[in-house]
């Protein structure tokens, strides 16, 4: 691939002139280091044995895209030597395993080498990266985009997908090919250019094909997936909606079961200035499209399933993350924003922002396929499951309402409380832990002492009686725009049912910003913890140490 | 507009067609589910190249019961050629408060877990063989790996484990004559163990299909990796010269079954692996009392 490549590289240019590459040309690019320096902590059980030696865990990229006119092209270096605890042992590594052509025109658009690509809405097929999961399931092969006529796109892939730093070879995980199509209605039907409703239809297909070595199963070598997705839009509503089908996938992750998959989300909003109301509903059975079916791990998804659940950004309501089931799972969200208006009683000077959301996840039913076998044998059907019935097993219920209110020139407070439902055996594989039930509450005062300095404080308080208890957490941050800010924070677990984990996890922090360039230090402890980002996530380790971030691009 | 229109219908067709085509590239798989070719095995007469499938367990991973079922289910396929280590190590196997107060962690299963790096269970190695740089296999892979091993693999070597036990005394003697078919330049080391079958426990589980959950409280832990008999990394298997083919190694051990172990479940484990890379070339099982 890194021949074709060269060889695609020379070909585009052959017509130019030398200077035209740099005179024409237009570079751009993107770095990034974070290192941690780790160091025992007895209180929190690090040990020097622990830690085996690794005193400092430093995980970077470079990413540099050049484009001539209709030509790009770019790569990406990493190296995670050795990865931030936390990460897959399997990062380990340096190269590049990010490297790709492209000629762009309005009629075709072709990429060589790796390439991010997603269909709707990546029921069946997104390939993605994401760095703070040290996530990236990037396809490599070519793809094709076909702009035959206005409002109609094409778009073909095939492709093996990365895996960490492992080569693909010898069929050691499968291909995936894939079509998609999307077409515009109003662009392409005669007197709809106008219309007051605007209609996109979608369809889309994936194929998977991995050869069968198992000595147990008749797998099936070729994994066929397929969509379909309208989207219509009228005045201030718009209503989508995206089905998806899979035939027989028996992997890892559904303990090697034969029962079909389907997924379907749908979304109805409702937006006009100072309101806007969402409704999504989402049913999966059985979803999980793996290039590999082998891995039961964050690698080689084919497909993505999105959450509908509010992403928190304060540390505690951030503390139990839901994390997509692609087994099987039926949710729900509701989400409103209105603004009190200026000028009434309740919306004061600069009027006031009000949010609700709730969303609820619940497993979907399963019934035996017969007397005799359990549900989810392996080698078997697996179950049967009635598309409308829902489980009483709550994974995830999330009520929460978050007021923002200027107060004057210098005051800015935002309000939150937050109601969780988190079901930890299933989202954490604590087998037989209860459910965490909790009460979040967050007070976030900004006081600008002129239009460069401002000091912002938090309060946190997370109340429950299950997992390691209640929790308190403060943050005092000073920021001096645009360049620098300082971070004060602890978070204390005093409700921790054992007397020797009623931790501190304090930090000190700060951060320069000159250009585009971001230099932050932090040092303290960091409680364990899940990060999720989507729906996908990853266990942190608890540590202790100095933590170093540096970015910057051009 | 017609001309748009043909357009839209023309490529409507052809994306219609690569569709189908897509779909048509699909493996619908009726029952049977599983392949028929069980009960494989017996002794075998003549050499044949067995394999150590190293299950990395412990009594707090929920995924591991089912992953322990796999390794039965594939011991049913491969007989004796198979054969089952189960190394309960790492964080998942640490003693808790009761039902979880068995500790079944060794000083060399810590030693592999540590060597292999092996962050979450179930894992395994098959032979220790390494694939696409990596030893370590999840259970799905087991299968395969242990195929094309045994697939693909000539023997290259024998293993012909002897043991007395004495019931009085609990004295266990072992005697091991290894035999190399070629000359091998590398070294190789002769590693014996103790492993005991079936001790009951506590066991996390989240899959019904396999017991109850979210704890089998009267779990069976198969093949359980006990103790080492010959130090931590083995023994030379030629005091660290060369190999050479048709000679007959010897190497004899002794050592006082603990009170604690079920004589009539135990047996020893003798594998021959090559230093450099710690690839398995042979390994054999022997039960101390038949």
């Amino acid at each position: 691939m890194r021949k074709l490549w060269i060889v695609l590289f020379l070909l585009a240019f052959t017509s130019l002139e030398a200077q035209d590459f740099l005179d024409k040309a237009q570079i751009n690019g993107s770095f990034q280091v974070d290192g941690q320096f780790y160091q025992p902590d007895d209180a929190l059980g690090i040990t020097d044995s622990l830690i085996g030696g690794r005193k400092l865990g430093l995980n970077g990229f470079g990413n540099i895209t050049y484009t001539l006119g209709k030509f790009s092209a770019g790569m990406r270096y990493e190296a995670f030597l050795t990865p931030l605890a936390g990460f897959d042992p399997l990062q380990e590594g340096n190269g590049f395993p990010y490297l790709w052509a492209s000629y762009q025109t309005d009629f075709v658009g072709v990429t060589v080498g790796n390439f991010y690509e997603q269909f709707g809405n990546g029921l069946i097929l997104r390939s993605y990266e994401e760095w703070t999961l040290g996530y990236d399931n990037s396809l490599n092969g070519m793809r094709v985009i076909l702009r035959p006529s206005a409002g109609i796109t094409i778009k073909g892939v095939y492709g093996t997908q990365r895996y960490f730093w492992q080569q693909y070879e010898n069929g050691n995980r499968g291909i995936v090919r894939g079509l998609d199509a999307e077409v515009d209605l109003n662009q392409t039907i005669k007197g709809w250019e106008s219309a007051a409703v605007r209609v996109f239809v979608g369809a889309s297909g994936v194929s998977k094909y991995q050869k069968d070595n198992d000595p147990l199963y008749n797998l099936p070598e070729n994994v066929g997936a397929w969509a379909g997705r309208v989207n219509l839009s009228a005045g201030k509503f718009n209503f989508a909606t995206e089905y998806a089908y899979k035939i027989n996938d028996p992997s890892a992750l559904n303990n090697f079961i034969y029962h079909e998959g389907q997924a379907v989300l749908s979304s109805l909003s409702y937006s006009q200035p100072g309101l806007g109301v969402v409704l999504q509903l989402k049913r999966v059975d059985n979803f999980s499209y793996k290039s590999d079916r082998r891995v039961n791990g964050n690698a080689v998804d084919i497909n993505f399933i999105p959450p509908i659940n509010r992403t928190h950004s304060y540390s505690l309501a951030a503390r139990y993350p839901y994390a997509t089931q692609p087994n099987g799972e039926m949710g729900l969200q509701f989400q409103l924003n209105y603004k009190i208006p200026k000028g009434t009683a309740l919306g004061g000077k600069y009027g006031t922002g009000i949010a609700v959301n709730f969303s609820q996840v619940n497993d979907i039913v399963r019934n035996p396929i017969n007397d005799t076998t359990a549900v989810n044998t392996s080698g078997t059907l697996g179950y049967t499951s009635d598309f409308f019935k829902v489980s009483d097993s709550v994974f995830f219920r999330d009520f929460n309402i978050e007021i923002e209110k200027k107060i004057n020139s210098k005051w800015k407070a935002v309000i939150q409380y937050m109601n969780l439902h988190y079901d930890i055996a299933t989202i954490e594989g604590h087998a037989g832990e209860p459910a965490v039930k909790a009460h979040i509450g967050v007070l976030d005062l900004t006081h600008k002492f002129s239009s460069r300095k401002s000091l912002r404080m938090e309060l946190q308080g997370l109340f429950t009686e299950q997992d390691e208890g209640d929790w308190a957490a403060a943050v005092l941050e000073y920021a001096i725009a645009p360049r620098w800010f300082f971070n004060v924070a602890d978070q204390y677990n005093y409700g921790h049912p054992e007397a020797d984990k009623k931790n501190h996890y304090y930090t000190v922090s700060m951060g320069y910003l000159k250009e585009s360039t971001r230099v932050a230090l932090t040092y303290g402890r960091q409680s364990e913890g899940v990060v999720c980002v989507g729906g996908v996530c990853r266990q942190v380790p608890a540590s202790s140490g100095l933590t170093i971030t540096v970015s910057t691009n051009f | 507009m017609i001309a748009k229109s043909m357009k839209i219908k023309h490529f409507s067709l052809i994306l219609f067609v690569l569709i189908a085509g897509i779909f048509t590239a699909c493996d619908k798989i009726e029952p049977p589910y599983t392949t028929q070719n069980g009960g494989g095995g017996g002794e075998p007469e003549e050499l044949v190249q067995k394999v150590l499938l190293e299950d990395y367990t412990g009594h707090k991973c929920v995924n591991c019961p089912a992953a322990a079922k796999l390794a039965g289910d594939l011991k049913e396929v491969y007989g004796n050629q198979l054969i089952i280590m189960a190394v309960h190590a790492g964080f998942f196997a640490r003693p808790e408060g009761p039902p979880f107060d068995l500790d079944l962690r060794t000083a060399i299963g810590d030693q592999w877990d540590a060597y292999y790096n092996v962050i979450g269970n179930p894992q395994g190695l098959v032979n220790r063989k390494i694939y696409n740089g990596a030893a370590l296999v999840p259970p799905a892979g087991w299968g395969e790996k242990v195929q094309d091993i045994i697939t693909n693999s000539t023997p290259q070597a024998s293993i012909s484990l002897e043991t007395t036990f004495n019931t009085d005394n609990r004295k266990l003697d072992v005697a091991v004559n290894s035999k190399f078919l070629r000359d091998f330049s590398e070294q190789y080391y002769l590693q014996l163990v103790l492993v005991e079958d079936s001790i009951r426990g506590a066991q996390s589980n989240n899959n019904s299909s396999v017991g109850d959950t979210p704890i089998i409280e009267d779990y069976y832990h198969r093949h359980v990796l006990r103790q080492d008999i010959n130090g931590l990394n083995g023994e030379a298997v030629n005091g660290g010269e060369g190999i050479v083919a048709n000679q007959v190694y010897t190497h004899t051990y002794s050592l006082t079954l603990n009170a604690a172990y079920k004589a009539q479940h135990c047996a020893v484990i003798a594998f021959l692996y090559r230093i450099a890379d710690n690839e398995i070339l042979q390994v054999e099982e022997k039960h101390i009392v038949e």
